[in-house]
């Protein structure tokens, strides 16, 4: 059966299926953001309901929000091999490169191999940038906090919202 | 107008494992001429191609009509490789729309005609045509690109002869005045009635160039042209097999 063309495989190398790429990439930032999610707010909770009867200060928050990035870095890891797999299927069984090379439209052969990529790491880096204030003001708010446990990520989080 | 001028290209790194490909190659090329660019394995030949694309680095000049190669120009040439320079996986219907989209002269009924004449399906990715086909795609997509010079490189390796045959035939058919095609092959004797000129490398340097009337002319044909370029001895093969005969007979007890 003839396979229909979508706009989606303007993104993606000639011959590639863009829409199931563009399908694995959302279905991929919504697994990782599940286990960015379960992975910050599952130990949080526990020690909240463990430690906040005690008064005893909660694990530092680097310890929490590193546990919650390891998604997102993985995501990101997959954005680097997807733009290497796109610009190596132009070497594979013929040399589609030579052609690529030769568009009079020079950014066709980047378009195609780093948009989903590119797109996918900002979407990352978003989600991170965007997930670890929102952890850092639930830290802040509900957590018993031993400042001097805390690592690098809480006092440059800190300086930034209150310096 | 294709002009190239003092083309040197060098593989590796100069001064640490430096090899020279192309030694100051001078070449000019006019609309409509079919040229054969002939040379033994490493000659240069196809690193002279893909340095007119500027698919490699080199120094010199290459021009088209007085105008450097650019994006703004490069429409103008297209490229058929026996590596093969399509999509695999893309359809002969896809390519058309990726070229269509690309090369605004696109020939839409010459590709039609030869993708019915060659018989090669429409709806079915390249990865999975013979070898010969693959090399009738790749040629079919150069000559339907709509542009004023056609390279080919070894287009036809690993097509049968009936094959490569027809191809001539249709090329000599379809081919406008204005298109020129620069043919780099090994079959001399083939490619003989097709090209008006041949271009003889070797070393990485032009040491033959003539027209084919020329050489009709002078009673040659191109394969002695090939071998007096090539300063070939006609008795290398019985002086050799002469001293390996006497060796025997010596190692004889």
């Amino acid at each position: 059966m003839k396979k229909r063309t979508t706009r989606w495989d303007r993104l993606v190398p000639p011959g590639m299926n863009g829409r199931r790429e563009a399908g694995q990439l959302a279905a991929g930032l919504a697994v990782g953001l599940v286990w960015n999610a379960a992975a910050f707010l599952i130990p949080f909770l526990q020690e909240y309901e463990r430690l906040m009867w005690v008064r005893a200060a909660f694990e530092p928050f680097d310890r929490h929000l590193r546990r919650a990035l390891i998604p997102f870095a993985l995501l990101a890891g997959w954005m680097v091999a997807l733009a290497l797999v796109h610009l190596l299927s132009h070497y594979q069984e013929s040399r589609s490169i030579y052609l690529m090379r030769r568009l009079p439209d020079r950014w066709e052969l980047w378009r195609r191999c780093l948009t989903l990529p590119l797109t996918g790491l900002a979407i990352v880096l978003i989600l991170t940038l965007g997930l670890s204030v929102l952890y850092f003001w639930l830290y802040e708010t509900y957590a018993l906090i031993d400042t001097n446990s805390q690592g690098r990520w809480y006092w440059t989080l800190h300086r930034m919202f209150y310096e | 107008m294709l002009e190239i001028k003092n083309l040197q290209k060098v593989y590796g790194i100069p001064g640490v494992s430096a090899k020279p490909a192309l030694n100051g190659v001078d070449l000019s090329v006019g609309q409509g001429e079919l040229v054969g660019l002939f040379g033994e394995n490493g000659a240069g030949k196809t690193t002279l191609l893909k340095c007119v694309l500027g698919l490699l680095g080199y120094t010199g000049t290459i021009t088209l009509d007085g105008e450097p190669v650019t994006r703004a120009n490069i429409a103008r040439l297209s490229f058929a490789t026996c590596e093969h320079s399509f999509f695999p996986h893309l359809t002969p219907a896809g390519h058309r729309d990726f070229y269509r989209e690309h090369f605004p002269r696109w020939r839409e009924k010459r590709f039609q005609a030869l993708m019915d004449f060659f018989r090669l399906p429409m709806g079915k990715a390249p990865r999975s045509f013979s070898t010969g086909q693959k090399n009738q795609f790749e040629v079919i997509l150069a000559l339907s690109q709509g542009a004023d010079y056609i390279l080919m490189d070894e287009p036809f390796a690993g097509n049968d002869v009936f094959n490569r045959e027809d191809f001539y035939k249709v090329l000599l058919g379809i081919l406008e005045p204005t298109e020129t095609v620069v043919l780099s092959t090994h079959l001399l004797e083939e490619v003989e009635h097709f090209v008006g000129r041949a271009v003889l490398l070797r070393g990485g340097a032009v040491v033959g160039d003539t027209s084919v009337l020329d050489l009709e002319e002078r009673g040659m044909d191109l394969m002695a042209f090939v071998k007096s370029a090539y300063g070939y001895e006609p008795d290398r093969v019985s002086r050799a097999l002469d001293r390996l005969t006497e060796e025997g007979e010596e190692d004889a007890p």
